[in-house]
């Protein structure tokens, strides 16, 4: 029975874990710190399907894109928070609704 | 069940330890759902920082039972001792106050059937599990079983370090030695986002002295060691 369950769960939870962060980035967008964190729950689901998919079929190459992904998850991290700061200094909110910088005019068309 | 293309994943220590390695998945995995579930839904952003150190202690002890140690601990270093911390010094270092719940939905109903699509299309791929007569059938599947279209597990050298090196000299060795290039490429990566971050937030003082790198460099010499002669004879001859 517990075999039965393993062929499909070892899967299925970073896929749960992959909706709730696309869930998170494009439904329940509050502010772009809960974006970026919504991201990386993404990519952490992203690596998880590497290692486990890299364990059942022998091979290290998964092994190696989950490496990649870090890697690329943690530049991903810095340069977003580098922009959050940024977009601080300018408007002093992180809020994502008014994030209309390059709409040409600084008047707020949201409303 | 015996028809199924996909091996059993990598839990052949797991069957043997029965019942307490399945519970332990269990539990993980729904750690890991109920956390992210709380990054989602908490209103201060502190709090949801700390779930997410949470989802990825729950996400490592999933490593952990998947026999992948090196993963869990790179997962606990880099995630929780580098991101998690730089998301909490921006966090605590920007005033961000709690915001609403369920703020900004308006217009995302598209977007959100879209999700659910994916999710069902997902679900179905996941649990019902593609057969030797199943056009999911990708030509990866028989060479890696081995099996049905009479291929032999090709004898690469994969195979031979496998069975001479542990997993983590065997991931050296790939990621060192055969896939360099994307060594490379990711350092490539962490040099263009340090200079991008760095750049992107300094500010520079306002009355700063302008280093104008061209002409400092063609400066002629010569004119340079003519005046040093003026200004010294001058000195002299006051």
């Amino acid at each position: 029975m517990s075999v039965f369950f393993f062929k499909g769960v070892a899967l299925f939870t970073p896929l749960v874990l992959f909706v709730m962060g696309a869930m998170g980035t494009f439904l329940n967008r509050r502010n772009l710190i809960i974006m970026l964190l919504c991201i990386e729950l993404m990519l952490l689901a992203a690596n998880l399907v590497f290692l486990t998919a890299s364990v059942a079929l022998d091979d290290i190459n998964g092994q190696l894109l989950a490496l990649w992904v870090m890697t690329a998850a943690a530049a991903e991290t810095a340069l977003g928070l580098a922009l959050c700061v940024l977009h601080y200094r300018l408007r002093a909110t992180l809020d994502v609704e008014l994030i209309n910088l390059m709409k040409g005019s600084q008047q707020n068309h949201a409303s | 069940m015996t028809s199924l293309v996909l091996r059993p994943l990598c839990f052949n220590s797991l069957h043997k330890k029965g019942l307490l390695m399945t519970s332990m998945f269990f539990l993980l995995s729904t750690g890991a759902w109920m956390s992210a579930a709380l990054v989602l839904r908490s209103k201060n952003p502190v709090h949801s920082v700390f779930y997410l150190v949470l989802t990825f202690l729950h996400a490592s002890g999933l490593l952990v039972l998947l026999g992948l140690e090196f993963f869990a601990l790179l997962l606990l270093l880099v995630y929780i001792g580098a991101l998690a911390i730089m998301f909490l010094f921006v966090v605590m270092l920007l005033d961000i106050p709690a915001t609403e719940l369920m703020a900004h939905q308006r217009g995302a109903y598209p977007v959100a059937g879209l999700l659910f699509v994916t999710l069902v299309i997902s679900l179905v791929g996941l649990l019902w599990q593609p057969v030797e007569t199943s056009p999911l059938v990708t030509p990866l599947w028989p060479v890696v079983q081995g099996g049905p279209l009479g291929l032999e597990f090709p004898e690469t050298s994969w195979q031979t370090a496998a069975m001479s090196h542990s997993a983590l000299a065997q991931l050296g060795v790939a990621l060192y030695g055969v896939h360099v290039d994307l060594l490379l490429l990711a350092s490539l990566l962490l040099l263009v986002a340090m200079i991008g971050a760095v750049a992107l937030t300094l500010t520079r003082r306002v009355h700063a002295p302008l280093h104008d790198v061209f002409a400092q460099q063609s400066v002629d010499y010569q004119k340079v060691v003519s005046l040093v002669q003026q200004s010294t004879q001058a000195k002299t001859f006051t």
